[in-house]
């Protein structure tokens, strides 16, 4: 059996990151502008998708980024730099998810036609309810589908999905970034995935519309 | 040999093994079992099957890319973070009551919400005005927002002036499109809030775009995270400034400052922030001296010495039976041995190197229509030095061009440079002209990695899947070659005024690809189909399960497609 190597040295001098975020430890401008740069697409996508507002997604990459400039002097190479990042921006996404909820409780009749129309969800309820024709699903319409049932998804199994699928990390790490066992994860995943199955089967199968419950 | 296990027949075990399995998670063991009952069980091979098309599918969902100002609004925000952090507490001007503030912000933040969402919600504010007042307060602070960005590097009327006795940034003004504000990308540029009434304001806000209410809203978000003191001091300069009588000078002198200080590294920047007025300009003057005594970067001589080469390839290529007869046998035989691509180059710089040598063209015969051909290419600053008639011979008019063209180049040069430029022979000052010309020059003779992954965003669809696979170094170097012929073919893209000036769609951005290619694209995957499943997965003595991931050290991860699952990622408990 192969043990695999986790130490805190390993780390500083294998992982670039982690040697990027000991510069920026050190108060180094321009590694954390590289860093920055290094991962902006991946920390805006993942708050895109794990609150569903795109549109907010630039504003929590920034909280995650400020997040990490002001940890800085705690961050110890003990772990992948991935990992820790990925756990700030989880906790961003869920306190936002949070604050989102509350402000839903509030109001959220103008939510209806942002400006970017109806939410894919809402278009979903839309076409389940016959409001919308029937016709062959377009490529938009595949990406809605793929959105809303992700959105079908609690949070944890969406984070676990996302590390899963979009960062490609295994689950010892995602257990790292999550704070539980990889046995935990697997079956996180394995419940996202039938989730997955269940919503886009019918479309997968046949190509018809799944029906969501939106509830 | 292994002792059989039992075979696992929980539904919800099954699920967790396929998973693990598809996530080439499973000891070699586990793997075994699930691939021995894929080759028997029609319904086992659906489900599987079924759970890698809906994983597959997650693909398609829509990727989000980061603005154009994203990295620098991060680190701007991050500066005054810092900034904030090194603030004595007990700050010299009064603190504005909290209370305000917030309102202040809330008020903001509503207001970009939209004006639909501020009624519907307007009931939550009972007590503190009415909604039409809280829009008007917001109105009023527009304005400020507009220029904050300004205001945020220039605080302070005195320093204004005190860099208007000195000269600087004074000169700079007549640059600044509007002088309104010094934000590059900015969108609402072209609306100057503080002249107009509050009737006008909100019509105008009405009147945004989407890219100028992005903009705006940009503007907003970094004068929210300025801290509470910054804010009012935001605004007390605001009023200071809009009173003063020198109000339009001091202002341009702010913007050209403004916009100055945001190009130097952040470093500078809270360095400079932290100095009294007259340590600041002291400084300042320190950092503008070596880049005005800078040669200016002559891109327009670079762009015609480019022109000038292609139009000699593509001369030379239309002759290419004269030339080659021309040439030494050397010569002929490095052109011929040399790529399908290259060769057309190697034979434009060896015939003009033939002729600088003679001092004027020779075999083949430049004639005057090919020469004119030349001219129209060339800016019209290099045409006006070459005699318009055309009763010159074209020998006496391409000897003129070609000193133009030299006698451009080394003004270009510092001072140093520039004799020693002059004191070479005639081939010698066309290599280092061309070689100064070579977009590729600031990485000996090769592209930056920057300049590779904002050629690999312009690349096809099918071109960035195909490059995607490679190793790195494959990739690098493919990457390399391909980048070259573009832009050799097409130096337009090199020879317009910065991107961000030209019309049209926007280009890929600098940095990461985005986009198509942006990071999730390293994950995308062939659609969806059967084969992997249809056919009977490999027996045991099939290696292919073995096979190592490639080297990590070997591939660039922004192009790396993800770890090909389950097949070629090994299991973690082996």
């Amino acid at each position: 059996m192969v043990t695999r190597e986790s130490t805190g040295s390993t780390h500083d001098t294998q992982d670039p990151d982690v040697r990027l975020m000991l510069r920026v430890r050190d108060d180094d401008a321009v590694a954390f502008e590289q860093l920055v740069v290094r991962y902006q697409n991946r920390i805006i996508n993942l708050m895109s998708h794990l609150t569903g507002r795109s549109d907010l997604s630039e504003d929590l990459s920034q909280e995650v980024f400020l997040r990490v400039y002001r940890a800085r002097k705690q961050y110890k190479p003990g772990a992948k730099f991935t990992t820790w990042l990925f756990t700030i921006a989880g906790n961003v996404a869920s306190n936002a998810r949070r604050s989102m909820a509350r402000r839903r409780e509030v109001n959220l009749e103008g939510r209806a036609s942002g400006p970017l129309g109806a939410s894919p969800l809402e278009q979903m309820v839309l076409a389940a309810s016959g409001q919308m024709p029937a016709r062959q699903l377009d490529k938009t319409e595949m990406r809605q589908i793929v959105q809303v049932a992700l959105e079908v998804l609690n949070e944890r199994q969406r984070m676990a999905v996302l590390l899963s699928k979009f960062e490609g990390m295994c689950y010892e790490d995602i257990a790292q970034v999550m704070e539980t066992s990889p046995k935990a994860i697997k079956s996180l995943l394995s419940r996202a995935r039938a989730a997955l199955r269940e919503v886009l089967g019918p479309y997968l199968e046949d190509g018809n519309r799944p029906a969501v419950s939106t509830s | 040999m292994n002792d059989p296990r039992p075979p696992i027949t929980d539904p919800d075990k099954v699920s967790e093994q396929i998973t693990a399995y598809l996530d080439g998670e499973l000891s070699a063991d586990d793997r075994r079992e699930i691939e021995d009952r894929l080759t028997r069980d029609e319904q086992f091979r659906a489900q599987v099957r079924g759970e890698q098309q809906a994983w597959d599918l997650l693909d398609e969902l829509p990727r989000t890319q980061a603005g154009d100002r994203f990295a620098a609004t991060t680190i701007e925000m991050v500066a005054v973070d810092a900034e904030r952090d090194h603030t004595p507490r007990h700050s010299l001007r009064p603190r504005p009551a909290r209370s305000t503030m917030l309102f202040a912000i809330g008020m903001i933040t509503l207001f970009f919400t939209g004006f639909a969402v501020v009624t519907a919600i307007g009931e939550l504010f009972d007590g503190t005005g009415t909604v039409a007042e809280e829009n008007d307060l917001l109105l009023h602070l527009l304005p400020v927002i507009q220029r904050s960005e300004v205001y945020r590097h220039v605080d302070d009327l005195e320093f204004l002036r005190q860099l208007a006795a000195e000269g600087l940034f004074a000169g700079d003004s007549a640059k600044v499109e509007d002088g309104v504000v010094a934000q590059e990308s900015t969108a609402v540029a072209n609306v100057d809030f503080r002249v107009l009434d509050l009737e006008a304001r909100r019509a105008a806000v009405e009147d945004l775009d989407a890219n100028q209410a992005e903009a705006l809203q940009r503007l907003r978000r970094n004068f929210e995270n300025l801290a509470p003191q910054k804010q009012q001091q935001v605004i007390d300069f605001h009023a200071t400034l809009t009173d003063d009588e020198d109000r339009d000078a001091l202002d341009a002198i702010a913007v050209a400052y403004s916009r100055w200080l945001s190009k130097r590294d952040w470093e500078l920047r809270l360095a400079l922030k932290s100095l009294p007025p007259p340590e600041r300009i002291a400084e300042i003057r320190r950092h503008l001296q070596p880049e005005r005594q800078r040669p200016p970067k002559g891109k327009r001589i670079e762009a015609d010495i480019r022109r000038l080469f292609r139009w000699a390839c593509s001369f030379a290529e239309e002759h290419r039976e004269e030339v080659l007869a021309s040439l030494a046998e050397h010569e002929r035989r490095r052109i011929a041995g040399s790529t399908r691509r290259l060769g057309p180059w190697l034979l434009g710089q060896t015939m003009l190197r033939h002729w600088l040598i003679a001092g004027e063209p020779r075999e083949p015969e430049l004639d005057q229509a090919s020469f004119e051909r030349l001219l129209e290419v060339l800016s019209p600053s290099v045409r006006k030095h070459v005699a318009s008639s055309s009763e010159e011979s074209v020998e006496r008019r391409w000897r003129e061009l070609w000193r133009a063209l030299q006698e451009r180049f080394a003004d270009q040069l510092p001072p140093e440079q520039r004799d020693e430029f002059e004191r070479l022979p005639a081939p010698a000052r066309w290599s280092r002209m061309l070689s100064r010309a070579n977009p590729f020059r600031h990485n000996g003779g090769t592209l930056s990695e920057k300049q590779l992954l904002r050629a690999f965003a312009d690349l096809p669809p099918q071109r960035q899947a195909e490059l995607e696979g490679l190793p790195r170094k494959e990739l690098l170097r493919q990457l390399q070659r391909e980048v070259r012929h573009q832009l050799i073919e097409d130096p337009a893209a090199l020879d317009g005024p910065p991107r961000r000036h030209r019309p049209g769609p926007r280009p890929p951005r600098l940095g990461p690809p985005r986009g198509r290619d942006d990071e999730f694209r390293k994950h995308r995957r062939p659609p969806p189909g059967d084969a992997e499943f249809d056919r009977p997965p490999p027996g045991d003595d099939d290696r292919s399960f073995e096979r190592p991931r490639p080297n990590e050290s070997d591939r660039d991860d922004r192009f790396r497609p993800p770890p090909p699952r389950p097949r070629d990622r090994p299991s973690r408990e082996e």
